[in-house]
């Protein structure tokens, strides 16, 4: 039996030949790929903007409601601490960061290195920009000013919700100290469901030992978190302790 | 000038170039505007590519096509080629993902090779190819041959590419765009797999695989 197999190959060896020569098949210009790379380049850079920005905001968010503090209030705290926690922009980031991993693992160095690595040197990349954004530049407090004064669309609500106290139910409570005395001090309570906290609802009395620390510690004008049970307007022997300041309401 | 013309123009009487041209040469010809030498890649290619086909799907119907699509596919992307790297293992990838896409077509269920495997996924301790004596190859190839058909899709690509197309964990690795180690390790496993199949098969393998 004769070998057609040569001639078969040949036949189509010539068919994408003169498919070529007819032009109905056409080579893609290095121009086309430089704008795939930089599509590509610019994607990658967008995620990492916005995963950077929302770590950031995460950082901004755990800082400005005094969550590394609730862990002193006990299992209360720790409750507390995680039902106001982010998750749902953490969950996105998370995506975001195994996204851009994916990504990477698609670039000519990237398929060598092990996923592990790339998705270890993501969170950290991540982590300490964002840590860098929260800590070194007023970005999110601008942001949060720009929202209080309803100058900033689309993420306005998530700004301003930083500003809710704690819900109720937990026994803890933010407030401002307005006056300090002889083992006491009168805090005004931030309510939980206002939109903006510039609104205060209630007074309540905070009594200490004599010899507690936190009298030492508390001065009038600062924002602290208290944990204790509201008794006829005062809380008795409670755990307090001072949070940073947000920027006032213009 | 009709087909049959071109393509003894372009093949016998121009463009076959010395044998000690490269295939990256050629590629750079190419990307300057030589598409005709796109017809002396294909001579060189056509036929590792089926067989590499042919040992990679289970239905072999389509392969000339799959692998004629692979061509074309070379020839339009061929400016994304860098010529610093290997043509051989850039082919084959093109080729690898085209099979792979007929492989899900065949099995029209469940995707066998998902994106995320644990494998690219954790680090593997740098595996180097081991040296195999010339006779021992031989027999070891026609051996897992046999047992082919029986492996998960990940480690049948990895066995025919290492055993049946003698390729360097390396080239492996720039083409199915995973970490060295990890082909290592799917080379491995794959040879665990096969011990157990030909065990299962009754046949004496300890002469051949050594799964450790």
């Amino acid at each position: 039996m004769e070998n057609t197999k040569p001639t078969q190959q040949h036949t189509r060896i010539e068919d994408i030949l003169h498919k070529i020569q007819n032009k109905e098949i056409s080579i893609h210009s290095k121009t086309f790929f430089r704008l795939k790379w930089l599509a590509f380049t610019i994607l990658v850079a967008a995620i990492c903007f916005v995963s950077v920005m929302l770590c950031s905001f995460i950082l901004f968010t755990i800082e400005a409601t005094g969550q590394p503090h609730l862990i002193d209030f006990g299992t209360q705290g720790l409750k507390l601490a995680f039902f106001i926690f982010p998750w749902l922009l953490f969950i996105i980031d998370i995506v975001l960061i195994v996204l851009l991993g994916s990504l990477t693992r698609h670039t000519s160095f990237g398929y060598k290195i092990p996923g592990i690595y790339i998705l270890l040197g993501a969170v950290c990349i991540i982590g300490v920009s964002g840590y860098i954004v929260e800590s070194k530049t007023t970005f999110h407090k601008n942001m949060l000013m720009r929202a209080d004064s309803k100058h900033l669309p689309f993420v306005g609500p998530m700004y301003r919700n930083v500003r809710r106290a704690p819900p109720p139910g937990y026994e803890i409570y933010r407030g401002t100290v307005v006056d300090a005395g002889e083992g006491f001090v009168l805090v005004t309570l931030d309510a939980y469901d206002t939109d903006v906290v510039s609104t205060t609802t209630t007074q309540v009395f905070v009594r200490f030992a004599s010899s507690s620390p936190y009298l030492s510690e508390v001065m009038v004008g600062q924002t602290v978190l208290i944990s204790g049970k509201i008794v006829e307007g005062q809380i008795i022997h409670p755990r307090l302790k001072v949070v940073p300041r947000l920027p006032l309401v213009e | 000038m009709t087909q049959g013309v071109y393509y003894t123009y372009i093949m016998e009487e121009l463009y076959i170039p010395p044998i000690h041209v490269s295939d990256e040469e050629l590629a750079t010809r190419i990307q300057k505007g030589e598409a005709e030498l796109l017809g002396v890649l294909m001579q060189r290619y056509t036929d590792k590519l089926t067989r590499y086909g042919r040992k990679f799907l289970s239905n072999t119907d389509n392969i000339d096509d799959i692998v004629q699509d692979v061509f074309i596919k070379t020839y339009q992307y061929i400016q994304s080629f860098d010529t610093s790297l290997k043509f051989s293992s850039w082919i084959y990838r093109i080729a690898h993902n085209a099979f792979v896409n007929g492989l899900k077509k065949q099995q029209k269920g469940p995707i066998l090779m998902p994106d995320f495997d644990l494998d690219v996924f954790m680090s593997h301790t740098a595996y180097l190819d081991p040296k195999i004596e010339e006779r021992e190859y031989a027999e070891l190839t026609q051996m897992i041959e046999q047992g082919l058909e029986k492996l998960k899709p990940k480690y049948k690509e990895v066995i025919i590419l290492y055993y049946l197309e003698n390729m360097s964990y390396k080239d492996i690795s720039d083409i199915l765009q995973v970490p060295t180690g990890t082909v290592g390790i799917r080379v491995m496993r794959a040879k665990e797999q096969l011990k157990k199949i030909y065990t299962d098969m009754k046949m004496d393998v300890e002469k051949y695989i050594h799964t450790t």
